[in-house]
């Protein structure tokens, strides 16, 4: 499932993520544009995050500007407000410094084509690596793009929760068929990089590509990458990212902690030494984690006797009365319970004491997501939210438990 | 007569999360109303498969989404800030209705200028949003309104 919208995800992030570099005028780039499909009127693209409407006349135009970094994520886009759901009115080409020339299809963004850039060559390089594989696949992916209109239509029309639930179903089912499509696509994407290490293309494009991967695997690619990409803004925050993978996954000690529970007891990663125990990064606001608390507490009361420790981590620091609410309603109180501690510098959206919050020694992005730690304190699993990754951790406990 | 002014950013805060989800794109506009009177307008975008949350949900309920408007004295607002209908879904864990919304919904907060209209209205919303399977934590994404 994990594949499903990378495609999505990598063109529309691509596409803004350029807008969050500081404007430090270095180089400069400029392009002589022709459009097909518009003699005179107004294109649009972002300039220090705001669009700004580009001048055409006679069919052509110019776009100038300044670079702080070696490439230039230029966007385009039809109207003067984006529109995520029709693909044809937007798109971004990987400009670099110097003159380049850009044909643009008013009808379809999409089959823009900008020539002077290099960066931009690898770009549709690997565009066509991967339209190929989706073409082989075409049949899966228009299914699935049929029924994401017929749940648009059924969601427009007012239709009740039944109707559209069951279409979702559907959805689900003819995802399914486009997982080996996903697959080949990663495998595509992987080799890409590896062919190609010193493109920025590569670079910019492993990011989304993480959360697959183990710390090891994503250091070998970084370290092939260019190093006068690895020091600008993209580069440095992917570095971080990577960093980050070190944390709370298999194979490595479980983040330390030191806290005090719902009871007002100490907790500390120590007190469970001996013993597996599962760690359920949760919240009382979590619908999907408080489903899966009946289940817990099936696989608490069939284990516990066996080993098994289970300990809730809560996002509930800004109302620790939900949290121990919640705590008593679920029923879960049988075993042990913190908050993760997130703190907010007062009155300010600025974190403070980030090392004591727990959830970042396990780098959580979602909610639910379990850890399991073995009696020496090290990783042995991890588990997102969704029923594969459910199934797997029944099949792990089971396994470990077997022979005890 | 409504005059719609220059309008749209796409703001976004590279947030922590931005590794994997970011389910929720928000952009801004600003109609004038009367020489006094401003609308300030946040639209989310909101990916297949994915929740935003109301501004009102019951005490035990999900975290609402909430907006906050910086202010110097230079307006009032009036009123609340509007949301549109979206979906409510009486859902068997909270016992309890809640209200959400898919694809892409809009927010009004109409304001009354005091004195000389300001350049920018700088504001933020804090919002969490699910899918059927995960929820990601509450962020904080920083809108800005510009007034021409």
């Amino acid at each position: 499932m994990k594949y499903l919208s990378i495609i999505k995800i990598t063109l529309l992030s691509l596409f803004l993520s350029v807008l969050n570099f500081k404007a430090v005028a270095q180089q400069k780039f400029h392009i002589d544009g022709t459009i097909t499909g518009l003699t005179n009127g107004k294109i649009y693209t972002y300039k220090n995050n705001a669009v700004v409407p580009v001048e055409v006349k006679n069919g052509k135009f110019q776009i100038d500007g300044d670079m702080s970094e070696p490439v230039y994520n230029l966007s385009l886009l039809k109207d003067s407000e984006i529109n995520y759901r029709d693909q044809k009115t937007f798109t971004y080409v990987l400009a670099e410094s110097g003159a380049q020339t850009l044909k643009i299809n008013y009808s379809d963004f999409r089959k823009s084509v900008l020539t002077g850039s290099k960066t931009q060559d690898d770009s549709y390089r690997y565009d066509a690596i991967r339209d190929k594989i989706m073409k082989k696949y075409k049949k899966e992916f228009d299914k699935v793009e049929v029924l994401h209109k017929k749940l648009d239509d059924a969601v427009a029309a007012k239709k009740d929760e039944k109707t559209t639930e069951a279409i979702k179903y559907e959805i689900n089912d003819a995802k399914e068929f486009l997982e080996p499509a996903y697959k080949e696509i990663t495998d595509a994407t992987l080799k890409f990089m590896k062919d190609n290490p010193k493109s920025y293309f590569s670079m910019s494009t492993l990011l989304y590509y993480l959360n697959g991967m183990t710390y090891d695997e994503a250091k070998v690619y970084y370290d092939s990458f260019n190093p006068l990409y690895k020091n600008t803004e993209s580069g440095k925050y992917l570095w971080a990212e990577i960093e980050k993978m070190k944390k709370g996954i298999p194979g490595v000690p479980a983040g330390p902690f030191n806290t005090t529970d719902i009871n007002g007891k100490p907790l500390k990663l120590e007190d469970f030494k001996g013993k597996y125990v599962l760690i359920d990064f949760w919240a009382s606001w979590c619908v999907p984690c408080r489903k899966g608390n009946p289940h817990l507490l099936k696989l608490y009361a069939e284990y516990k006797p066996k080993g098994l420790e289970i300990l809730g981590v809560s996002d509930d620091d800004k109302n620790e009365d939900k949290w121990k609410k919640a705590v008593e309603k679920d029923g879960i109180g049988v075993w042990r319970h913190v908050l993760r501690g997130l703190q907010y510098k007062e009155g300010s959206h600025e974190r403070i004491n980030i090392d004591q919050d727990i959830s970042e020694g396990y780098n959580i992005h979602s909610l639910p997501t379990k850890i399991l730690v073995d009696p020496n304190g090290i990783i042995v699993a991890r588990y997102d939210g969704g029923e594969a990754d459910d199934k797997k951790m029944d099949e792990d406990l089971a396994k470990i438990f077997k022979s005890k | 007569m409504k005059k719609v002014i220059a309008i749209l950013m796409i703001l976004f805060a590279l947030s922590v999360n931005a590794q994997v989800y970011n389910p929720v794109k928000w952009t801004t506009s600003v109609v004038k109303i009367s020489e006094s009177e401003y609308e300030l307008i946040a639209k989310a975008a909101i990916e297949k498969g994915w929740h935003l949350y109301s501004q009102t949900v019951p005490e035990e309920g999900p975290l609402p989404t909430k907006f906050s408007f910086d202010g110097k004295g230079e307006y009032l607002k009036k009123g609340n800030t509007k949301e549109e209908e979206g979906h409510v879904v009486n859902d068997p864990i909270y016992g309890m209705k809640i209200k959400y919304f898919e694809n892409k919904t809009i927010f009004k907060q109409r304001i009354k200028i005091k004195d000389k209209a300001p350049k920018q209205i700088n504001a933020n919303v804090e919002f969490m949003a699910c899918d059927d399977t995960k929820c990601l934590p509450p962020k904080q994404v920083e809108l800005l309104f510009k007034i021409k």
